[in-house]
């Protein structure tokens, strides 16, 4: 028998046991920017030119063109390209085209915005993306007013996931449901089943741990928000395994990295520490960032913590939320705290 | 003659090999195409252009495989190929 056929999800996990085994990046994102044409509540990455230049300077074309070389060198296949609004790159073009003759699964995270017949036209010329990851902020240019600032972005979008759809493009949606867009959750799932794309919502908008100012504080929901909504069955479903390691459940680690626009190396988008700065090395420099993560262990409070079945503390998720990787968040340890008590008060432990 | 289409960049990824649409490509194909080391070794010769007997001969010369055996998995590839959208 001489092999060949569509290489299938037994393949991809026969890959992904290798990338854990030998420690290599299968997975890459590249944050190809801070900016972005939106203007979202709760955007944890975007920032202004001033704060941005504060942070550091952009990677050129160039820079990402050889860091993507010496990527695929060492394992990468999938490869996300997100910012920001990656689109919105200067030279996203001019990167993408280069990418695209790598032999990459690309996939783009995008607002769908500037996803228009140009653009898609271009993507005929370089190469159509593996997947595109649309951001859904709302069912109405007005809720997009009042999310993203922007006057026709529910126009845009949904003229983007046509565009996709009829050039074959695999389409996902996720929305971010905030206090500013929770009125719409039904109709942007209407909208997701008319236009027959997979669609996700998340109500956790974690707090900004790289220096842009989001309003995550006031605009998130926390689970505790609604607790009369939560059955026990609900609460089963989010009690967490027990965490032997820090990375126990990250199917990310040591097998995936995250490039940051001005060029630091990190785990994943949540934690900017460790991070290590491209030296020019990417092996080098995936090998440091994965002995210091290696080094972490998880806040010793947790050890004793009788909340920690309802506590998503991944050191990604701890860094997002209280600056460090190893520390516990207030936020973190009420919710865990409420949906414990909530839990056993169902169980009619707790009267 | 049989060819494979343009456009497709061979990779080996923790011992596996696959054929991956690059660039325009990717407009008409999507995914990968996973090869055995003989299916590799047939699909560098129909990058350039050949036939069941060019690649029996390749198949003969490499493996211990009888001729018509191996003109009966090539019929095979071949149609794997054709239904994976990877031939002119
Ligand atoms: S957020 Fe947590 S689970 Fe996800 S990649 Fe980061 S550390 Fe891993
Ligand atoms: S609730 Fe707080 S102390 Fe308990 S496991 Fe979570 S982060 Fe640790």
């Amino acid at each position: 028998m001489i092999g060949c056929e569509h290489f299938g999800d037994n393949y991809f996990n026969q890959l992904r046991l290798w990338a854990s085994e030998h420690e290599a990046p299968l997975t890459v994102t590249f944050e190809l920017t801070p900016f972005c044409n939106f203007n979202c509540v709760m955007c944890y990455v975007r920032l202004t030119k001033e704060q941005a230049k504060a942070q550091g300077e952009m990677l050129t074309a160039k820079e990402w063109t050889e860091i993507a070389r010496q990527a695929k060198e060492m394992g990468t296949l999938n490869l996300a390209l997100t910012g920001g609004e990656p689109l919105s790159h200067p030279d996203f073009w001019e990167i993408y085209g280069e990418l695209n003759k790598m032999g990459f699964l690309i996939s783009l995270l995008s607002n769908g915005s500037l996803i228009d017949e140009a653009a898609m036209e271009k993507f005929r010329r370089y190469g159509m993306p593996y997947l595109v990851k649309l951001t859904l902020y709302g069912a109405s240019n007005e809720t997009y007013k009042r999310v993203c600032g922007s006057d026709d972005g529910f126009t845009r979008i949904s003229k983007a996931v046509d565009l996709l759809k009829e050039a074959n493009v695999p389409v996902k949606m996720t929305a971010t449901i905030v206090r500013e867009n929770a009125d719409d959750l039904q109709e942007i799932y209407r909208f997701a089943k008319e236009k027959g794309v997979p669609m996700q919502h998340s109500i956790s908008v974690v707090k900004s741990s790289r220096g842009a100012v989001n309003t995550a504080e006031s605009s998130r929901f926390a689970f505790s928000d609604f607790p009369d909504e939560l059955s026990i069955e609900d609460l089963e479903k989010n009690k967490y395994p027990l965490l032997e390691s820090p990375f126990a459940w990250c199917a990310s680690y040591k097998t995936s990295f995250w490039m940051t626009w001005h060029g630091y190396m990190q785990m994943c988008s949540f934690m900017n520490t460790p991070s290590v700065r491209y030296s020019g090395n990417l092996v080098s420099d995936f090998r440091s960032l994965n002995s210091l993560l290696g080094k972490l262990s998880s806040p010793a409070e947790c050890e004793s913590c009788e909340d920690k079945e309802f506590c998503q503390r991944c050191p990604g998720i701890l860094c997002a939320e209280s600056g460090h990787p190893e520390r516990i968040s207030n936020s973190l340890c009420d919710t865990a705290k409420r949906l414990n008590e909530l839990y056993k008060f169902r169980k009619g432990e707790l009267i | 003659m049989q060819k494979i289409k343009d456009g497709f960049m061979i990779r080996k990824i923790g011992g596996q090999i696959m054929a991956v649409p690059t660039g325009a490509r990717t407009s008409d194909i999507h995914g990968m195409i996973a090869l055995s080391e003989s299916g590799e070794l047939l699909w560098k010769a129909l990058e350039n252009g050949s036939d069941a007997q060019a690649l029996a001969d390749i198949l003969t010369d490499n493996y211990e495989v009888d001729r018509q055996t191996a003109l009966a998995d090539i019929e095979k590839f071949l149609d794997g190929l054709k239904e994976q959208g990877a031939l002119e």
